[in-house]
């Protein structure tokens, strides 16, 4: 079992990934923003971090690179819908900014718990 | 009055009908040099024409010329002193000549030659001691470059005509340059800058900047907004963009938008000259554009640039209004579109509704995060809805003042097309050309 950090600016996204992981056995930490998510990490450091791109204030792939800076052992995954253009091109992005994984929206709870045990090595 | 004070001007200058072949009124800042490709010489009637319109139009906008800003420089002396030397470098003596006048003018200030080496100057912001002063100056700069010295007694004459409420046109002799300007030295120590007028100090201090715009589903950065600034050097609490100033004075807003349209078209030029690629965007004010005297100088400024620059100009309108006739609009728009690669129009974050703007010939919409001052969920939220109903109307988009990355991760995926602010490039004194910038580029900065 793990410590998940959900960061993502939709209640409901977050509402639902926390159903599904911790229905899995993980014990689950959110915030709504990369700047709100970094200080949660700081505080009570996660195994793993799911982490939206498209975000107010801190957006993915900023909060991405200053989590590789500071928790360089922290396994990241990235999701986005790509907005309105549902534009993907983030996810790559975020991939080469140290991503392990990246996940578009929608995704099933099937895909996101295997990716889950792929980043935390089960 | 107007067609008596005309009348009365090239009466003065005694030479209406003789000596003007190749008389050419021009505007400041104007360098004659790139005015490529020449139309054919026009005649004196023509230029007669085009000066008396656009001196009509001062007067009838701003009292210039009862105001006395009229000044007569006569140079013929020098043509003497130069005597057999004159004939194989005239146009470049020429070329000198008018470039010291139009590089100490405001946009709104004209001048001709109305004889070989006789120029007339219309102030229009000025006061009569600091018009007689500029003129003076630029007496000793042709003195110094064509002489060797800045002596001009006995070689540059310049009058001082004035027009009274009557049509009854004086003139008055300045005996010495030096004198003048050593006068002028004196006493302006005792006139602060606070007896300036508004239209002054922009005259005075007006500077522009060139703010890179990204082309977001493009990756480069091809395009650069001229945007005006003004110094905190001369009085003006902050270097302030007047693309905001949509309650200012109409004049003054025209008068900035002049002047921005001369920087672009002269910032183009040059850059074609060097073979250097890129467009230049430009605010200009609904304002400006919906006023006939300020129209007709705006678009006399646009009239002679080449196709080869008007291509890589892009016009942005400000303060278009909602619910304006389609036949307005095209009245607007259509002769801006004639004379660029592009006509762009800004508006409030809240605007929706852009029905017709497309047909009249707008290639993009978009707004300004300036002044928006709101949380950026609720900015997201706005953009969103903006760039949507904009591209239900086959229209592009643009954002201007960017101000963090996660703002600009937002634009693109509302898709946003054309960015520009402090967190993609700082504004710039010198456009560099066509430069590449991807997303990678934007956040390996962060590393």
């Amino acid at each position: 079992m793990a410590k998940i950090l959900i960061i993502d600016d939709e209640e409901i996204v977050r509402f639902t990934l926390r159903e599904i992981l911790e229905s899995d056995g993980h014990e689950v930490a959110e915030a709504s923003d990369g700047n709100k998510g970094l200080k949660t990490q700081r505080a009570n450091p996660a195994d793993l971090v799911i982490t939206d791109i498209i975000m107010p204030e801190k957006e993915g792939v900023e909060t991405i690179i200053e989590l590789q800076k500071e928790f360089p052992q922290t396994k990241i995954i990235a999701i986005s819908g790509g907005g309105r253009m549902k534009n993907m091109d983030f996810l790559e992005v975020a991939k080469k900014f140290g991503a392990h994984s990246v996940m578009s929206k929608p995704f099933s709870a099937k895909d996101l718990l295997a990716q889950v045990r792929d980043c935390i090595g089960e | 009055m107007t067609e008596n004070v005309v009348d009365k001007l090239f009466r003065i200058m005694g030479h209406r009908h003789k000596e003007a072949d190749g008389a050419q009124a021009k505007t400041a800042n104007r360098t004659p040099k790139r005015q490529t490709p020449r139309s054919p010489k026009p005649t004196f009637e023509a230029n007669q024409v085009v000066f008396e319109t656009k001196i009509s139009q001062l007067i009838a906008a701003q009292n210039t010329i009862s105001a006395g800003n009229v000044e007569l420089l006569n140079l013929q002396k020098i043509e003497e002193k130069l005597g057999q030397n004159l004939s194989d470098h005239k146009e470049a003596v020429e070329t000198i000549i008018q470039e010291a006048i139009a590089r100490r003018l405001s946009p709104m200030d004209i001048f001709t030659n109305y004889a070989d080496f006789r120029y007339v100057i219309v102030f229009t912001s000025i006061d009569k001691k600091k018009a007689r002063l500029k003129t003076a100056l630029i007496a000793e700069e042709i003195a110094q470059r064509l002489l060797g010295k800045t002596d001009t007694e006995g070689v540059i004459s310049i009058k001082t005509m004035s027009v009274k409420e009557d049509g009854k046109a004086t003139y008055e002799d300045i005996p010495s340059v030096q004198e003048m300007v050593s006068d002028f030295e004196d006493s302006d120590a005792d006139e602060g800058a606070e007896t300036l007028s508004d239209g002054e100090r922009i005259a005075e201090g007006i500077d522009f900047v060139f703010q890179p715009v990204w082309n977001a589903k493009r990756d480069v950065i091809s395009t650069y907004a001229c945007v005006p600034v003004m110094p905190a050097a001369i009085g003006t609490p902050v270097p302030h963009d007047p693309r905001k100033m949509s309650k200012a004075d109409h004049d003054i807003l025209a008068f900035i938008d002049i002047a921005v349209a001369k920087k672009a078209i002269q910032e183009q030029l040059a850059l074609l000259e060097h073979g250097t690629s890129a467009i230049i965007s430009m605010p200009v004010h609904f304002e400006t554009l919906g006023s006939r005297a300020h129209r007709h100088t705006y678009f006399e400024l646009l009239k002679d640039v080449p196709e080869q620059a008007s291509d890589r100009l892009i016009f942005e309108i400000h303060g278009l209004p909602t619910g304006i006739p389609d036949s307005r609009l095209a009245e607007i728009i259509g002769p801006l579109r004639s004379k660029s690669r592009a006509v762009l129009a800004g508006f409030g974050i809240n605007s929706r509704r852009f029905d017709g703007y497309h047909a009249a010939g707008l290639h993009a919409v978009g707004f300004d995060l300036h002044d928006v001052i709101l949380p950026e969920r609720k900015i997201v939220k706005q953009m969103d809805a903006f760039v949507e109903a904009a591209n239900r109307q086959k229209l592009k988009t643009f954002v201007h003042h960017i101000r963090s990355l996660s703002l600009n991760t937002s634009a693109i995926a509302s898709g946003v097309d054309y960015l520009d602010g402090s967190t993609l490039s700082d504004a710039t004194d010198t456009i560099t050309g066509i430069e590449p910038l991807t997303l990678v580029d934007l956040y390996s900065r962060k590393l």
